[in-house]
Protein backbone atom coordinates (compact mmCIF):
# COMPACT_ATOMS: atom_id res chain seq x y z
CA UNK A 1 0.00 0.00 0.00
CA UNK A 2 2.77 2.55 0.95
CA UNK A 3 4.66 1.39 -1.81
CA UNK A 4 1.52 2.42 -4.35
CA UNK A 5 0.99 5.76 -2.70
CA UNK A 6 4.65 6.14 -3.27
CA UNK A 7 4.60 5.86 -6.59
CA UNK A 8 1.46 7.98 -6.69
CA UNK A 9 3.28 10.38 -5.66
CA UNK A 10 6.46 10.19 -8.05
CA UNK A 11 3.51 10.54 -10.73
CA UNK A 12 2.10 13.51 -9.57
CA UNK A 13 5.73 15.03 -8.95
CA UNK A 14 6.20 13.99 -12.27
CA UNK A 15 3.22 15.31 -13.49
CA UNK A 16 4.07 18.99 -12.47
CA UNK A 17 7.37 18.91 -13.48
CA UNK A 18 6.76 18.15 -17.21
CA UNK A 19 4.38 21.18 -16.80
CA UNK A 20 7.31 23.21 -15.00
CA UNK A 21 9.55 22.84 -18.13
CA UNK A 22 6.62 23.44 -20.62
CA UNK A 23 6.17 27.03 -18.86
CA UNK A 24 9.72 27.30 -19.31
CA UNK A 25 9.79 26.34 -23.01
CA UNK A 26 7.00 29.09 -22.84
CA UNK A 27 8.70 31.71 -21.58
CA UNK A 28 11.56 31.43 -23.56
CA UNK A 29 9.58 30.90 -26.62
CA UNK A 30 8.07 33.62 -26.25
CA UNK A 31 11.39 36.05 -24.90
CA UNK A 32 12.97 34.36 -28.58
CA UNK A 33 9.83 35.41 -30.48
CA UNK A 34 9.77 39.25 -28.92
CA UNK A 35 13.83 39.89 -29.35
CA UNK A 36 14.16 37.94 -32.77
CA UNK A 37 11.36 39.93 -34.78
CA UNK A 38 10.57 43.03 -32.75
CA UNK A 39 14.07 44.07 -31.40
CA UNK A 40 16.13 44.18 -34.73
CA UNK A 41 20.10 44.57 -34.39
CA UNK A 42 19.64 45.90 -30.95
CA UNK A 43 23.00 46.11 -29.73
CA UNK A 44 25.29 46.72 -33.14
CA UNK A 45 26.33 50.38 -33.55
CA UNK A 46 24.12 52.06 -35.69
CA UNK A 47 24.32 55.70 -37.62
CA UNK A 48 21.16 57.00 -38.12
CA UNK A 49 19.67 59.48 -40.56
CA UNK A 50 16.45 60.25 -38.91
CA UNK A 51 13.08 60.23 -41.33
CA UNK A 52 11.42 63.12 -40.25
CA UNK A 53 7.57 64.15 -40.25
CA UNK A 54 6.03 64.82 -43.71
CA UNK A 55 7.18 68.45 -44.62
CA UNK A 56 5.30 70.81 -46.78
CA UNK A 57 6.02 71.85 -50.46
CA UNK A 58 5.87 75.44 -49.72
CA UNK A 59 8.13 75.30 -46.43
CA UNK A 60 10.83 77.88 -47.09
CA UNK A 61 12.52 77.82 -44.19
CA UNK A 62 15.57 75.85 -43.00
CA UNK A 63 15.11 72.98 -41.67
CA UNK A 64 17.31 70.10 -39.93
CA UNK A 65 17.61 66.53 -40.02
CA UNK A 66 19.48 64.51 -36.74
CA UNK A 67 21.88 62.17 -37.33
CA UNK A 68 22.04 59.54 -34.37
CA UNK A 69 24.24 56.77 -33.44
CA UNK A 70 22.58 54.10 -31.66
CA UNK A 71 25.71 52.49 -29.29
CA UNK A 72 29.08 52.75 -29.77
CA UNK A 73 31.98 50.07 -28.95
CA UNK A 74 34.24 50.13 -26.28
CA UNK A 75 37.07 51.71 -28.00
CA UNK A 76 38.10 55.41 -28.01
CA UNK A 77 37.11 56.84 -31.52
CA UNK A 78 39.44 59.73 -32.30
CA UNK A 79 38.31 60.20 -36.23
CA UNK A 80 34.48 60.22 -37.42
CA UNK A 81 33.65 60.98 -41.18
CA UNK A 82 30.73 59.81 -42.93
CA UNK A 83 29.05 60.46 -46.60
CA UNK A 84 26.06 61.06 -47.44
CA UNK A 85 24.03 61.64 -50.86
CA UNK A 86 21.06 63.65 -51.56
CA UNK A 87 19.51 65.01 -54.21
CA UNK A 88 20.97 68.61 -54.73
CA UNK A 89 18.53 69.47 -57.53
CA UNK A 90 15.51 69.50 -54.99
CA UNK A 91 17.23 70.27 -51.66
CA UNK A 92 20.13 72.79 -50.57
CA UNK A 93 21.95 71.66 -48.21
CA UNK A 94 23.29 74.32 -45.86
CA UNK A 95 25.71 73.21 -43.25
CA UNK A 96 26.05 70.96 -40.12
CA UNK A 97 24.59 72.12 -36.68
CA UNK A 98 26.05 70.36 -33.57
CA UNK A 99 24.33 67.72 -32.17
CA UNK A 100 24.53 66.36 -28.02
CA UNK A 101 26.93 63.46 -28.42
CA UNK A 102 30.41 65.15 -26.72
CA UNK A 103 33.71 64.10 -27.11
CA UNK A 104 37.04 64.22 -24.31
CA UNK A 105 38.41 66.90 -24.24
CA UNK A 106 41.96 68.53 -21.90
CA UNK A 107 40.89 71.83 -22.48
CA UNK A 108 38.02 72.94 -20.04
CA UNK A 109 36.74 72.05 -16.73
CA UNK A 110 34.20 69.53 -18.01
CA UNK A 111 36.85 67.49 -19.67
CA UNK A 112 33.74 67.64 -22.45
CA UNK A 113 33.93 69.38 -25.58
CA UNK A 114 31.47 69.20 -29.10
CA UNK A 115 33.18 68.18 -32.05
CA UNK A 116 34.40 70.51 -34.81
CA UNK A 117 33.11 69.24 -38.03
CA UNK A 118 35.29 69.41 -41.58
CA UNK A 119 32.96 70.00 -44.43
CA UNK A 120 32.61 71.87 -47.78
CA UNK A 121 28.97 73.43 -48.24
CA UNK A 122 29.51 74.80 -52.04
CA UNK A 123 31.14 71.01 -52.63
CA UNK A 124 28.36 69.02 -51.21
CA UNK A 125 25.47 71.25 -53.20
CA UNK A 126 28.01 70.74 -56.52
CA UNK A 127 28.10 66.77 -56.28
CA UNK A 128 25.18 65.73 -53.83
CA UNK A 129 27.30 64.26 -51.84
CA UNK A 130 28.09 65.46 -48.40
CA UNK A 131 31.30 64.30 -46.93
CA UNK A 132 31.75 65.12 -43.16
CA UNK A 133 34.61 64.64 -40.85
CA UNK A 134 35.59 64.96 -37.57
CA UNK A 135 39.32 64.39 -37.12
CA UNK A 136 41.06 64.71 -33.69
CA UNK A 137 44.61 66.19 -33.70
CA UNK A 138 45.82 65.19 -30.32
CA UNK A 139 46.40 61.51 -31.18
CA UNK A 140 43.20 60.62 -29.26
CA UNK A 141 42.98 63.08 -26.20
CA UNK A 142 39.61 64.96 -27.90
CA UNK A 143 38.20 61.34 -29.15
CA UNK A 144 34.88 60.09 -29.09
CA UNK A 145 34.23 57.26 -26.50
CA UNK A 146 30.90 55.70 -25.47
CA UNK A 147 31.10 56.96 -22.12
CA UNK A 148 29.91 60.41 -23.26
CA UNK A 149 26.49 59.68 -25.28
CA UNK A 150 23.48 61.14 -24.31
CA UNK A 151 21.09 58.87 -22.45
CA UNK A 152 18.96 57.83 -24.96
CA UNK A 153 18.73 60.16 -28.03
CA UNK A 154 22.55 60.55 -29.59
CA UNK A 155 22.61 63.24 -31.69
CA UNK A 156 25.99 63.05 -33.41
CA UNK A 157 25.31 66.06 -35.60
CA UNK A 158 22.19 67.91 -37.82
CA UNK A 159 22.37 68.50 -41.20
CA UNK A 160 20.52 71.60 -42.49
CA UNK A 161 18.97 71.94 -45.60
CA UNK A 162 16.29 73.91 -47.26
CA UNK A 163 14.06 73.02 -50.48
CA UNK A 164 14.67 73.99 -53.59
CA UNK A 165 11.76 75.63 -55.68
CA UNK A 166 11.64 72.37 -57.77
CA UNK A 167 10.13 70.39 -54.53
CA UNK A 168 6.55 69.28 -55.83
CA UNK A 169 4.47 67.31 -53.23
CA UNK A 170 4.81 63.83 -53.65
CA UNK A 171 8.16 64.15 -54.14
CA UNK A 172 10.47 62.01 -51.88
CA UNK A 173 13.93 62.57 -51.48
CA UNK A 174 16.08 59.59 -49.74
CA UNK A 175 19.48 60.53 -48.01
CA UNK A 176 21.44 57.98 -48.86
CA UNK A 177 24.40 56.97 -45.82
CA UNK A 178 27.09 55.96 -48.67
CA UNK A 179 29.61 55.49 -46.22
CA UNK A 180 30.53 56.17 -42.47
CA UNK A 181 33.27 55.15 -40.13
CA UNK A 182 34.21 55.98 -36.43
CA UNK A 183 37.60 55.39 -36.86
CA UNK A 184 39.70 53.87 -33.59
CA UNK A 185 43.74 54.11 -33.16
CA UNK A 186 43.47 50.60 -33.45
CA UNK A 187 41.89 49.68 -36.50
CA UNK A 188 40.67 46.22 -35.33
CA UNK A 189 38.09 48.11 -32.93
CA UNK A 190 37.00 50.37 -35.63
CA UNK A 191 33.27 50.68 -36.59
CA UNK A 192 32.60 50.41 -40.74
CA UNK A 193 30.23 50.42 -42.65
CA UNK A 194 31.94 48.07 -45.31
CA UNK A 195 32.75 46.03 -42.38
CA UNK A 196 29.24 45.26 -41.01
CA UNK A 197 30.79 46.87 -38.14
CA UNK A 198 28.63 49.67 -37.93
CA UNK A 199 24.84 49.53 -39.49
CA UNK A 200 23.27 52.13 -41.12
CA UNK A 201 19.71 53.53 -41.58
CA UNK A 202 19.02 55.76 -44.27
CA UNK A 203 17.02 59.16 -43.98
CA UNK A 204 13.78 59.90 -46.16
CA UNK A 205 12.02 63.23 -46.71
CA UNK A 206 8.66 63.00 -47.35
CA UNK A 207 7.25 65.51 -49.12
CA UNK A 208 3.00 66.32 -48.71
CA UNK A 209 0.91 69.42 -49.87
CA UNK B 1 5.61 22.75 -4.25
CA UNK B 2 2.13 22.71 -5.97
CA UNK B 3 1.83 26.54 -5.15
CA UNK B 4 4.93 27.28 -7.34
CA UNK B 5 4.14 25.66 -9.94
CA UNK B 6 0.80 27.20 -10.06
CA UNK B 7 2.39 30.59 -9.62
CA UNK B 8 4.69 30.02 -12.42
CA UNK B 9 1.91 28.98 -14.87
CA UNK B 10 -0.05 31.95 -13.99
CA UNK B 11 2.73 33.98 -14.91
CA UNK B 12 3.87 31.75 -17.73
CA UNK B 13 -0.36 32.38 -19.17
CA UNK B 14 -0.06 36.38 -18.48
CA UNK B 15 3.79 36.65 -19.97
CA UNK B 16 1.95 34.62 -23.12
CA UNK B 17 -1.12 36.25 -23.42
CA UNK B 18 0.57 39.75 -23.02
CA UNK B 19 3.04 38.96 -26.15
CA UNK B 20 -0.07 37.82 -28.29
CA UNK B 21 -1.86 40.74 -27.42
CA UNK B 22 1.73 42.87 -28.34
CA UNK B 23 1.99 44.59 -25.29
CA UNK B 24 5.24 43.43 -24.46
CA UNK B 25 7.05 46.53 -24.04
CA UNK B 26 5.78 47.38 -27.47
CA UNK B 27 8.56 47.59 -30.66
CA UNK B 28 11.78 50.53 -30.61
CA UNK B 29 10.38 52.27 -33.71
CA UNK B 30 13.49 54.41 -33.55
CA UNK B 31 15.24 51.34 -35.09
CA UNK B 32 14.21 49.62 -38.60
CA UNK B 33 11.78 46.32 -38.07
CA UNK B 34 12.19 43.55 -39.88
CA UNK B 35 9.14 42.45 -41.69
CA UNK B 36 8.32 38.82 -40.61
CA UNK B 37 8.68 36.13 -43.27
CA UNK B 38 4.17 36.17 -43.21
CA UNK B 39 4.68 39.43 -44.04
CA UNK B 40 1.74 40.49 -40.67
CA UNK B 41 2.60 43.31 -38.69
CA UNK B 42 -0.02 43.36 -35.94
CA UNK B 43 -2.38 46.01 -35.23
CA UNK B 44 -1.44 46.83 -31.73
CA UNK B 45 2.04 48.15 -33.50
CA UNK B 46 0.08 50.18 -36.15
CA UNK B 47 -1.58 51.69 -33.44
CA UNK B 48 1.51 52.51 -31.31
CA UNK B 49 2.70 54.36 -34.61
CA UNK B 50 -0.39 56.23 -34.75
CA UNK B 51 -0.34 56.57 -31.00
CA UNK B 52 3.41 57.61 -30.81
CA UNK B 53 2.46 60.01 -33.99
CA UNK B 54 5.77 58.39 -35.08
CA UNK B 55 7.33 57.19 -38.10
CA UNK B 56 7.73 53.43 -38.62
CA UNK B 57 10.15 51.79 -40.84
CA UNK B 58 9.87 47.76 -42.01
CA UNK B 59 12.10 46.27 -44.23
CA UNK B 60 12.31 43.12 -46.00
CA UNK B 61 14.20 41.48 -49.28
CA UNK B 62 12.64 39.79 -52.03
CA UNK B 63 14.79 38.04 -54.92
CA UNK B 64 18.01 40.01 -53.92
CA UNK B 65 16.09 43.25 -53.70
CA UNK B 66 15.58 45.10 -50.35
CA UNK B 67 12.37 47.33 -49.54
CA UNK B 68 11.01 49.16 -47.02
CA UNK B 69 7.63 50.55 -46.09
CA UNK B 70 7.58 53.80 -44.15
CA UNK B 71 4.10 54.75 -42.60
CA UNK B 72 3.59 58.16 -40.75
CA UNK B 73 1.28 57.88 -38.13
CA UNK B 74 -0.34 60.80 -38.96
CA UNK B 75 -1.52 59.21 -42.10
CA UNK B 76 -3.25 56.35 -39.81
CA UNK B 77 -6.97 56.73 -39.45
CA UNK B 78 -7.98 53.14 -38.56
CA UNK B 79 -5.11 51.15 -37.15
CA UNK B 80 -5.26 47.59 -38.08
CA UNK B 81 -3.16 44.40 -39.04
CA UNK B 82 -1.33 44.66 -42.20
CA UNK B 83 0.45 42.08 -44.76
CA UNK B 84 3.96 44.11 -45.79
CA UNK B 85 5.10 41.64 -47.57
CA UNK B 86 6.39 42.42 -51.28
CA UNK B 87 7.21 39.81 -54.45
CA UNK B 88 9.63 42.04 -56.29
CA UNK B 89 10.87 40.34 -59.72
CA UNK B 90 12.82 42.73 -62.40
CA UNK B 91 11.44 41.87 -66.37
CA UNK B 92 13.35 40.83 -69.02
CA UNK B 93 12.25 44.55 -70.45
CA UNK B 94 13.56 46.66 -67.93
CA UNK B 95 10.33 46.84 -66.01
CA UNK B 96 10.10 46.34 -62.30
CA UNK B 97 6.92 43.57 -61.12
CA UNK B 98 5.84 44.85 -57.43
CA UNK B 99 3.06 41.96 -56.24
CA UNK B 100 1.72 43.52 -52.52
CA UNK B 101 1.02 40.30 -50.25
CA UNK B 102 -1.61 42.06 -49.05
CA UNK B 103 -4.95 41.42 -50.09
CA UNK B 104 -6.95 44.24 -49.57
CA UNK B 105 -6.08 47.47 -49.12
CA UNK B 106 -4.82 48.99 -45.48
CA UNK B 107 -7.01 51.97 -45.35
CA UNK B 108 -4.08 54.66 -44.96
CA UNK B 109 -1.38 55.37 -47.61
CA UNK B 110 1.75 54.04 -46.87
CA UNK B 111 5.12 54.44 -48.83
CA UNK B 112 7.42 51.46 -50.45
CA UNK B 113 10.89 51.72 -51.73
CA UNK B 114 12.13 49.55 -53.98
CA UNK B 115 16.28 49.61 -53.55
CA UNK B 116 16.56 48.42 -57.06
CA UNK B 117 19.99 46.81 -58.26
CA UNK B 118 20.36 49.22 -61.29
CA UNK B 119 20.14 52.70 -62.11
CA UNK B 120 17.64 53.81 -64.13
CA UNK B 121 18.04 57.37 -66.10
CA UNK B 122 14.33 58.37 -65.93
CA UNK B 123 13.10 60.94 -63.47
CA UNK B 124 10.32 59.46 -62.59
CA UNK B 125 8.10 56.09 -63.05
CA UNK B 126 4.92 55.16 -63.44
CA UNK B 127 3.22 52.08 -61.73
CA UNK B 128 0.75 49.93 -63.80
CA UNK B 129 -2.08 47.33 -63.51
CA UNK B 130 -2.87 45.82 -66.61
CA UNK B 131 -1.84 48.90 -68.21
CA UNK B 132 -3.65 51.22 -66.73
CA UNK B 133 -1.60 53.89 -63.96
CA UNK B 134 -2.40 53.32 -60.30
CA UNK B 135 0.54 54.46 -58.81
CA UNK B 136 3.42 57.32 -59.69
CA UNK B 137 6.94 56.47 -58.43
CA UNK B 138 9.89 58.98 -57.54
CA UNK B 139 12.65 58.22 -58.35
CA UNK B 140 16.35 58.79 -55.85
CA UNK B 141 19.47 57.20 -55.45
CA UNK B 142 22.76 57.92 -57.66
CA UNK B 143 24.31 54.78 -57.18
CA UNK B 144 21.36 52.81 -57.51
CA UNK B 145 18.01 53.77 -58.29
CA UNK B 146 15.28 54.01 -55.26
CA UNK B 147 11.46 53.49 -56.54
CA UNK B 148 9.76 55.68 -54.31
CA UNK B 149 5.61 54.82 -54.43
CA UNK B 150 2.87 56.14 -51.80
CA UNK B 151 0.58 53.20 -51.71
CA UNK B 152 -3.26 54.22 -50.79
CA UNK B 153 -5.10 51.61 -52.13
CA UNK B 154 -3.05 49.23 -54.81
CA UNK B 155 -3.60 45.49 -53.99
CA UNK B 156 -2.51 42.61 -56.39
CA UNK B 157 0.62 43.36 -58.99
CA UNK B 158 1.89 46.54 -60.44
CA UNK B 159 4.60 46.88 -63.21
CA UNK B 160 6.70 49.81 -62.64
CA UNK B 161 8.12 51.27 -65.78
CA UNK B 162 10.44 54.23 -65.88
CA UNK B 163 9.10 57.21 -67.41
CA UNK B 164 10.26 58.94 -70.74
CA UNK B 165 12.18 61.99 -70.50
CA UNK B 166 10.28 65.09 -71.87
CA UNK B 167 10.92 65.74 -75.41
CA UNK B 168 12.18 69.07 -74.32
CA UNK B 169 14.42 67.62 -72.17
CA UNK B 170 15.86 65.06 -74.40
CA UNK B 171 17.41 67.41 -76.68
CA UNK B 172 19.24 69.82 -74.31
CA UNK B 173 22.59 69.07 -75.84
CA UNK B 174 24.99 69.56 -73.15
CA UNK B 175 28.08 69.23 -75.53
CA UNK B 176 29.21 71.45 -77.79
CA UNK B 177 26.61 70.83 -80.48
CA UNK B 178 24.87 73.48 -82.53
CA UNK B 179 21.70 75.30 -81.36
CA UNK B 180 19.05 73.29 -82.45
CA UNK B 181 16.64 76.77 -83.51
CA UNK B 182 17.57 77.98 -86.65
CA UNK B 183 19.35 81.51 -86.95
CA UNK B 184 18.38 84.97 -86.52
CA UNK B 185 14.59 85.76 -87.44
CA UNK B 186 13.93 87.99 -89.81
CA UNK B 187 10.52 89.32 -89.49
CA UNK B 188 8.50 90.67 -86.49
CA UNK B 189 5.90 88.49 -86.92
CA UNK B 190 6.31 86.10 -83.51
CA UNK B 191 5.08 85.75 -80.15
CA UNK B 192 7.29 88.24 -78.64
CA UNK B 193 6.38 91.56 -81.22
CA UNK B 194 2.63 90.19 -81.06
CA UNK B 195 2.84 90.10 -77.27
CA UNK B 196 4.97 92.07 -75.43
CA UNK B 197 5.41 90.88 -71.99
CA UNK B 198 5.25 94.77 -70.46
CA UNK B 199 4.75 98.07 -71.56
CA UNK B 200 8.61 99.04 -71.14
CA UNK B 201 8.96 96.12 -74.08
CA UNK B 202 7.83 98.82 -76.67
CA UNK B 203 8.40 97.22 -80.17
CA UNK B 204 10.08 99.21 -82.74
CA UNK B 205 8.74 99.47 -85.81
CA UNK B 206 11.89 98.19 -86.73
CA UNK B 207 11.08 94.83 -85.38
CA UNK B 208 13.35 95.59 -82.20
CA UNK B 209 12.81 96.01 -78.71
CA UNK B 210 13.75 99.65 -77.16
CA UNK B 211 16.71 97.73 -76.02
CA UNK B 212 17.89 96.77 -79.70
CA UNK B 213 17.06 93.22 -79.23
CA UNK B 214 15.95 91.34 -82.49
CA UNK B 215 12.43 89.58 -82.01
CA UNK B 216 13.25 86.56 -79.98
CA UNK B 217 12.60 83.05 -81.96
CA UNK B 218 9.50 81.50 -80.91
CA UNK B 219 9.65 78.79 -78.05
CA UNK B 220 13.33 80.82 -76.43
CA UNK B 221 12.83 82.41 -73.85
CA UNK B 222 12.30 86.27 -73.63
CA UNK B 223 14.12 88.92 -71.55
CA UNK B 224 13.58 89.79 -68.57
CA UNK B 225 14.74 93.26 -67.83
CA UNK B 226 16.52 93.46 -64.71
CA UNK B 227 15.19 96.55 -63.18
CA UNK B 228 11.31 94.40 -63.17
CA UNK B 229 13.19 91.34 -61.41
CA UNK B 230 13.33 90.75 -57.36
CA UNK B 231 15.25 88.04 -56.34
CA UNK B 232 13.41 85.67 -54.04
CA UNK B 233 16.31 84.21 -51.62
CA UNK B 234 14.07 81.67 -50.01
CA UNK B 235 13.50 79.53 -53.48
CA UNK B 236 16.94 78.08 -55.05
CA UNK B 237 17.45 76.10 -57.53
CA UNK B 238 20.22 74.24 -59.83
CA UNK B 239 21.89 75.00 -63.06
CA UNK B 240 25.29 74.38 -64.58
CA UNK B 241 27.69 76.84 -65.67
CA UNK B 242 30.75 76.43 -67.91
CA UNK B 243 33.79 78.60 -69.25
CA UNK B 244 35.80 77.74 -72.07
CA UNK B 245 37.96 79.18 -74.51
CA UNK B 246 39.13 76.49 -76.39
CA UNK B 247 38.56 78.40 -79.87
CA UNK B 248 42.23 79.54 -78.80
CA UNK B 249 43.45 77.00 -79.25
CA UNK B 250 42.73 77.06 -83.11
CA UNK B 251 43.59 80.72 -83.67
CA UNK B 252 47.04 80.98 -81.35
CA UNK B 253 48.47 83.05 -84.43
CA UNK B 254 46.12 85.60 -84.04
CA UNK B 255 46.35 85.33 -79.83
CA UNK B 256 47.97 88.65 -78.46
CA UNK B 257 51.51 86.81 -77.20
CA UNK B 258 51.28 88.20 -73.51
CA UNK B 259 48.07 86.55 -73.41
CA UNK B 260 49.20 82.78 -74.21
CA UNK B 261 49.83 82.12 -70.34
CA UNK B 262 46.19 82.88 -69.83
CA UNK B 263 45.02 80.09 -71.76
CA UNK B 264 44.89 76.52 -70.09
CA UNK B 265 45.97 73.60 -71.89
CA UNK B 266 42.81 72.39 -72.76
CA UNK B 267 41.14 75.35 -73.19
CA UNK B 268 38.42 74.84 -69.90
CA UNK B 269 38.59 77.51 -67.75
CA UNK B 270 35.52 75.80 -65.44
CA UNK B 271 34.39 72.47 -66.35
CA UNK B 272 30.73 71.64 -66.31
CA UNK B 273 29.37 72.69 -62.31
CA UNK B 274 25.85 72.65 -61.03
CA UNK B 275 25.45 75.99 -58.77
CA UNK B 276 22.82 77.20 -56.74
CA UNK B 277 20.74 80.02 -57.72
CA UNK B 278 17.76 81.91 -56.52
CA UNK B 279 14.75 82.53 -57.90
CA UNK B 280 14.59 85.96 -59.98
CA UNK B 281 18.53 85.91 -60.98
CA UNK B 282 19.72 86.33 -64.37
CA UNK B 283 22.72 84.82 -66.17
CA UNK B 284 25.33 87.31 -65.76
CA UNK B 285 24.13 87.17 -61.50
CA UNK B 286 25.66 83.45 -61.16
CA UNK B 287 28.38 84.27 -63.49
CA UNK B 288 29.61 86.98 -61.11
CA UNK B 289 28.85 84.80 -58.21
CA UNK B 290 30.75 81.64 -59.44
CA UNK B 291 33.69 83.67 -60.56
CA UNK B 292 33.83 85.26 -57.47
CA UNK B 293 33.63 81.94 -55.48
CA UNK B 294 36.07 80.20 -57.93
CA UNK B 295 38.57 83.08 -57.71
CA UNK B 296 38.56 83.45 -61.92
CA UNK B 297 38.89 87.22 -62.68
CA UNK B 298 36.11 88.48 -64.70
CA UNK B 299 35.41 91.90 -66.17
CA UNK B 300 32.07 93.26 -67.42
CA UNK B 301 30.43 97.06 -67.98
CA UNK B 302 26.96 98.44 -67.91
CA UNK B 303 25.99 98.87 -71.62
CA UNK B 304 23.23 100.68 -70.95
CA UNK B 305 21.29 100.48 -74.68
CA UNK B 306 21.09 96.79 -74.09
CA UNK B 307 20.12 97.05 -70.46
CA UNK B 308 22.82 94.64 -69.63
CA UNK B 309 26.21 93.86 -68.33
CA UNK B 310 28.74 93.37 -71.45
CA UNK B 311 31.29 90.79 -70.53
CA UNK B 312 34.54 92.18 -71.36
CA UNK B 313 37.15 89.43 -70.26
CA UNK B 314 37.00 86.29 -68.28
CA UNK B 315 40.20 84.78 -67.00
CA UNK B 316 41.99 87.93 -68.62
CA UNK B 317 41.14 86.68 -71.78
CA UNK B 318 39.71 89.87 -73.28
CA UNK B 319 37.96 90.41 -76.17
CA UNK B 320 40.19 91.05 -79.64
CA UNK B 321 42.42 89.43 -77.49
CA UNK B 322 42.52 86.72 -80.82
CA UNK B 323 41.74 88.93 -83.17
CA UNK B 324 38.79 91.54 -84.39
CA UNK B 325 35.98 89.46 -84.21
CA UNK B 326 36.83 87.40 -80.91
CA UNK B 327 34.96 88.04 -77.31
CA UNK B 328 32.87 86.18 -74.82
CA UNK B 329 29.46 84.42 -75.77
CA UNK B 330 26.80 82.86 -73.41
CA UNK B 331 24.79 79.60 -74.61
CA UNK B 332 22.17 78.20 -72.51
CA UNK B 333 20.39 75.12 -73.25
CA UNK B 334 22.07 74.90 -76.48
CA UNK B 335 21.22 78.28 -77.57
CA UNK B 336 22.74 81.53 -78.19
CA UNK B 337 20.43 84.09 -76.36
CA UNK B 338 20.08 87.72 -78.67
CA UNK B 339 20.40 89.33 -75.58
CA UNK B 340 22.80 90.28 -72.75
CA UNK B 341 23.64 88.22 -69.87
CA UNK B 342 21.77 90.12 -67.10
CA UNK B 343 17.99 89.72 -68.94
CA UNK B 344 17.97 86.25 -69.28
CA UNK B 345 16.55 84.89 -66.28
CA UNK B 346 17.37 81.67 -64.99
CA UNK B 347 15.04 78.43 -64.58
CA UNK B 348 16.06 75.28 -62.98
CA UNK B 349 18.46 72.80 -65.08
CA UNK B 350 19.53 75.38 -67.41
CA UNK B 351 22.75 74.67 -68.90
CA UNK B 352 24.70 77.92 -69.19
CA UNK B 353 27.96 77.79 -71.48
CA UNK B 354 30.17 80.94 -71.90
CA UNK B 355 32.59 80.52 -74.63
CA UNK B 356 34.92 82.46 -76.68
CA UNK B 357 34.30 83.03 -80.25
CA UNK B 358 37.33 83.85 -82.39
CA UNK B 359 34.72 84.71 -85.26
CA UNK B 360 32.12 86.72 -83.80
CA UNK B 361 30.10 83.00 -82.71
CA UNK B 362 30.45 81.82 -86.03
CA UNK B 363 33.13 79.02 -84.81
CA UNK B 364 31.20 78.29 -81.64
CA UNK B 365 28.03 77.93 -83.67
CA UNK B 366 26.27 81.08 -82.54
CA UNK B 367 27.07 83.25 -85.65
CA UNK B 368 23.61 85.02 -85.89
CA UNK B 369 23.43 85.90 -81.32
CA UNK B 370 24.53 89.25 -79.82
CA UNK B 371 24.44 88.01 -76.61
CA UNK B 372 27.88 88.26 -74.05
Amino acid sequence: MAGKYESSEKKKRKKWLWILAVCLALIAAVALYYFYFYQGDSGTPTLIVETPQKLSASQSSDFTLDVTVSDLGDARYPAMSMSISFDSSRLEFLGVEDGNIFILSDENSTGQQLPDWSYNVGSSNDTGLINIMYLDMTGGRNAFTKNLLADDYNVVLRLKFRLRGSVRPGDVLDLIVEDAVFAASDESQSLAMTRDTLKVKNGRLVIGE
Amino acid sequence: MKKIVSLFLALTIMLSLCACQGNFGGVNLNDSIAIPQDGVIKENIVKQIQSENAIGVFTGESNGIRYEWTIFGSDITVPKGINLAVNITETIGGDTKVTLGATEPFGFSALLSVYLNETWSAQSATGYTEEQAVVSASLTGSKSTILNMTMDGSVGSIVVRPDELPEEETTVPTTESEPTESTQPTTGNDDYLSKPESSDNQVYTNGKDKYNTDPVPPGKPKPVEPEDTEVNKSKSYTCTFSIECSTILNNLDMLDPDKLEMVPSGGVILKKTTVTFYEGESVFDVLQRICKEKGIHMEAEWTPIYNSAYVEGIHNLYEFDCGALSGWMYKVNGWYPNYGSSRYQLKDGDVVEWRYTCDLGNDVGGGYAVGG
